[in-house]
């Protein structure tokens, strides 16, 4: 009985410790892509500035290709579009992980209860 | 708090503070590295091409000249380059040191929040450590047991909020009998409220009385209530004792409970009329039917919710003070003159619902312009000896058990007596006796 209260509190930590990296690496991932839009928002406001007829250049690779600024100023959108986006599917992602957490807590909590019970009974049997 | 938690507590704060403090370092460096950038920018268009030291790979450097000084290229993030001049990118630095310097602001900030909870951590674990005379008061938290004497002191602010209710009522009345007459109607009607209330929780607290005891609970509620009208009324030789018990009733009929105000309102007004009034009515013999009327199904079929009502009469929940088929507005009219014209035959009475029993008395009330100042002149000389007489209609939806409750009404009105309350019998007895008697 002992066992497999042991055991069972294991496999929820497991788990619990799983949904855990998980939240963790989103959060991460999360935080980046916020990176990502400031540095964005950043440029569009530099582009925005920029008068007609400036060279707008992009970085591919090792090579400057030189971009037209109103194709320049679309593209930058666009990515802050789709940043926020992905935020926000990272934000939900990361909700649902951590209320997976919150249940493996709460099992864990009372298995650790029941185990320390178990104890308790098998030290006063014995 | 034992040690070793203070100590996991102190470094987890000391390690929110270095991190501030990283932070902080790290971007002062950069602003002064954009500093200086803009300086070497603002320099560049001094001279065609300057002379420097152009490095080449990690430990040589060249002599060289920086020329084309006025054409930069910027990098504004994201892998995106603009071709700029040397004074534009010098603006370019400018925002971007702005920028850090509001960053650092907060990051300086949050460190001024952080630093004094170390402080208080440290002080504490050595106030603990070394005074005798500072003792930890520690209170164990339990789940449970917050969440039950949660909920008993919401019972005993309940409690208590109700008794300060009743002791205000209790010193309300006092202050009223000390002031005297009041001026205006609407402070004599606010009164009549307050005393109907008043009631109202004695009859809800009185809930075991028998028939007997009620008679003193009435004499002595009854007696209140005339002392305070009479006060601002001027009766004339009023017997109302006389009238508590002298109208006949049906006898199987009993009184409904206090909790009506229409009741008492009535009640008041039946005792003011100095002569002695009888009120007989007949009862249509069975619930009318009204607009709610539904497709009738086959006996005992139940086709719609409406058919529930047909097979079973369920308890209305309806306060008795709302309108709907409520009587006692007739009876209550009929102190007005204008209605009791109709003292031979009257028509039956339809009540509408939206006319409440209170309203009613209000205007009638003030039609005669003296606020209870009722006399023999009012009430006219042709109801005689009729209140009222006719056919009471029943307005009832839910079948026989509301008309069980007009019923009560009624009866609870003919009582001229103002019982409060009245004869208490149990809804149920009330019920099976009146079914008998229809």
């Amino acid at each position: 009985m002992a066992d497999g209260l042991q055991k069972r509190l294991q496999n929820e930590l497991d788990k619990f410790q799983s949904v855990q990296k998980d939240v963790a690496k989103h959060i991460g991932l999360r935080q980046q892509l916020e990176g990502q839009l400031s540095e964005n928002s950043l440029v569009k406001e530099e582009l925005d500035r920029l008068e007609d007829g400036a060279g707008v250049f992009k970085m591919v690779g090792p090579a400057l290709i030189k971009q037209d600024l109103s194709e320049a100023k679309q593209n930058v959108q666009k990515r802050i579009d789709y940043i926020n986006g992905e935020l926000k599917r990272h934000d939900n992602l990361i909700k649902e992980l951590e209320k997976k957490a919150e249940s493996h807590r709460d099992s864990l909590n009372k298995l650790q209860h029941q185990f320390q019970q178990a104890q308790v009974k098998a030290a006063a049997k014995s | 708090m034992e040690p070793k938690k203070l100590t996991r507590l102190q470094e987890e704060q000391l390690k929110a503070i270095n991190d501030t403090k990283t932070k902080i370092t790290q971007l002062e460096k950069y602003k002064e590295d954009y500093t200086a950038l803009r300086n070497k920018l603002k320099t560049f268009p001094d001279e065609l091409s300057h002379e420097i030291m152009v490095p080449f790979g990690k430990l040589a450097f060249m002599p060289g000249k920086i020329v084309h000084t006025n054409e930069i290229l910027v990098l504004l993030g994201d892998n995106w380059f603009v071709e700029r001049s040397a004074s534009q990118a010098a603006e370019i630095a400018n925002r971007r040191i702005k920028d850090l310097d509001t960053k650092l602001v907060d990051l300086n900030k949050q460190r001024k929040l952080l630093e004094p909870r170390l402080n208080f951590t440290s002080e504490f674990r050595t106030a603990l450590e070394n005074s005798s005379e500072v003792k930890e008061i520690v209170e164990e938290y339990d789940e449970e047991k917050e969440r039950l004497w949660d909920e008993q002191h919401r019972r005993n602010v309940r409690k208590y909020k109700a008794e300060l209710r009743q002791s205000s009522i209790n010193k309300t009345i006092k202050e009223n009998k000390a002031e005297g007459k009041p001026a205006t109607d609407f402070e004599l009607w606010s009164r009549l409220n307050e005393l109907e209330m008043l009631e109202k929780e004695k009859g809800e607290l009185n809930s075991e009385f028998d028939g007997d005891s009620n008679g003193s609970a009435d004499d002595i509620s009854e007696s209140d209530k005339e002392k305070i009208l009479k006060r601002r009324v001027s009766w004339a030789d009023v017997e109302e004792k006389t009238l508590q018990r002298n109208s006949p009733v049906d006898p199987d009929i009993h009184e409904a409970p206090t909790d009506e105000d229409d009741t008492d309102d009535s009640n008041d007004d039946e005792t003011i009329r100095p002569v002695q009034r009888v009120i007989r009515f007949t009862h249509t013999p069975t619930p009318t039917k009204l607009s709610h009327q539904v497709s009738d199904s086959g006996d005992g079929r139940i086709q719609s919710p409406a058919d529930l009502y047909k097979l079973y009469s369920p308890k209305s929940i309806l306060k008795k003070t709302s309108g709907s088929g409520d009587v006692s507005v007739a009876c209550v009219k009929e102190t007005d003159s204008t209605v009791c014209d109709n003292s031979g035959a009257l028509e039956p009475f339809h009540l509408s619902e939206e006319v409440e029993p209170h309203k009613v008395i209000t205007e009638s009330l003030h039609d005669a312009d003296v606020p209870l100042a009722f006399s023999k002149d009012i009430l006219p000389p042709s109801s005689s000896q009729k209140a009222f007489t006719g056919l009471v209609l029943e307005k009832s939806t839910t079948g026989q058990l509301k008309s069980l409750e007009t019923e009560k009404h009624i009866v609870s009105e003919v009582k001229t007596s103002a019982q409060d309350p009245p004869k208490r019998i149990s809804k149920f007895k009330a019920g099976r006796m009146s079914q008998q008697s229809h």
